[in-house]
């Protein structure tokens, strides 16, 4: 089944009811992407499939035939966000981390800290309170346009900037 | 609402550390105030799951601040104490203190929206 897997063409064999959360680490070898409750409830393994965030433990493999999916190993551990979650403790134990960096890619560049907080609450953390986070997201913006993401799919991240923004949140 | 958490613990050794303890433990502390109820069936766990035993989310955590006290002990390494444990001890006690003094008799914790309405009949 041929797919965009962080801005690159692959090709995975695998049963397409397996979830899209195993195939990415069984198949593709990308361990970043962790499972939390495997129910749809913790959003630790939160990736973006065409720009959306998403929990891939919910996404059947066959769905993603033909679409972009990006990963924590996307971001290459230089994004701004990741940048500034290790600066402002947006990280503790590390589980809810790399699903919470890309549903706070999927958030609309301007968003408000309400807009973060509604956007985020499919995210569970126990370790930070949040607040970390929210610190984490808005130093981000802060330090400018790159916090979006690029070069994933044919749009590259203003695809994800547009859509979020007309669709509000997740 | 607002919650303001104050913590003495020693030297700061790494305040953006100390601070997401204090941060992290509080919110623990408002979840075991008003959300986190373990149901216990024949000795085992009934709601081990998260549908059903609920932690909270970003919209169920309030704005928090942190203020660190510092005031170095001469027993701790580098004039640390701990800051791990303590503040989850804060938030409920607050929180159940607040709630009675609206009027409602609550007992016990997790003061549940059923909980409440138990303590809200019982006192009329």
């Amino acid at each position: 089944l041929r797919f965009t897997l962080n801005g690159r063409r692959r090709d995975v064999d695998a049963p397409p009811m397996k979830r899209l959360l195993d195939v990415l680490r069984e198949e593709c070898g990308l361990t970043g992407t962790k499972e939390g409750c495997g129910e749809g409830e913790c959003g630790a393994c939160t990736v973006l499939l065409d720009g959306e965030a998403v929990n891939s433990c919910l996404v059947p493999f066959a769905q993603v035939r033909g679409a972009s999916v990006t990963t924590i190993e996307g971001l290459d551990g230089r994004h701004p966000l990741q940048q500034a979650f290790i600066v402002e403790g947006g990280a503790q134990c590390g589980i809810c981390t790399p699903g919470m960096i890309l549903a706070a890619v999927a958030l609309a560049p301007q968003a408000s800290l309400e807009e973060i907080r509604f956007g985020l609450a499919g995210n569970l953390c126990r370790c930070t309170g949040y607040t970390g986070i929210y610190r984490a997201v808005r130093r981000a913006r802060v330090q400018g346009p790159k916090s979006e993401v690029r070069s994933q799919g044919p749009n590259g991240g203003r695809r994800i900037a547009r859509r979020m923004r007309s669709s509000g949140q997740r | 609402v607002k919650v303001t958490a104050v913590q003495e613990i020693g030297k700061a050794i790494h305040p953006v550390l100390a601070a997401g303890q204090i941060e992290g433990g509080t919110a623990q502390g408002i979840g075991w105030a008003l959300l986190e109820e373990v149901a216990m069936r024949e000795g085992r766990m009934a709601n081990s799951q998260l549908t059903n035993y609920l932690v909270p989310t970003t919209l169920d955590t309030p704005e928090m601040e942190v203020v660190i006290l510092e005031s170095p002990y001469v027993h701790g390494p580098f004039g640390a104490k701990g800051v791990g444990e303590m503040p989850i001890d804060g938030p409920a006690p607050a929180i159940v203190n607040a709630i009675r003094h609206l009027g409602f008799d609550v007992r016990a914790i997790p003061a549940t929206p059923e909980r409440l309405m138990e303590a809200g009949c019982v006192s009329r």
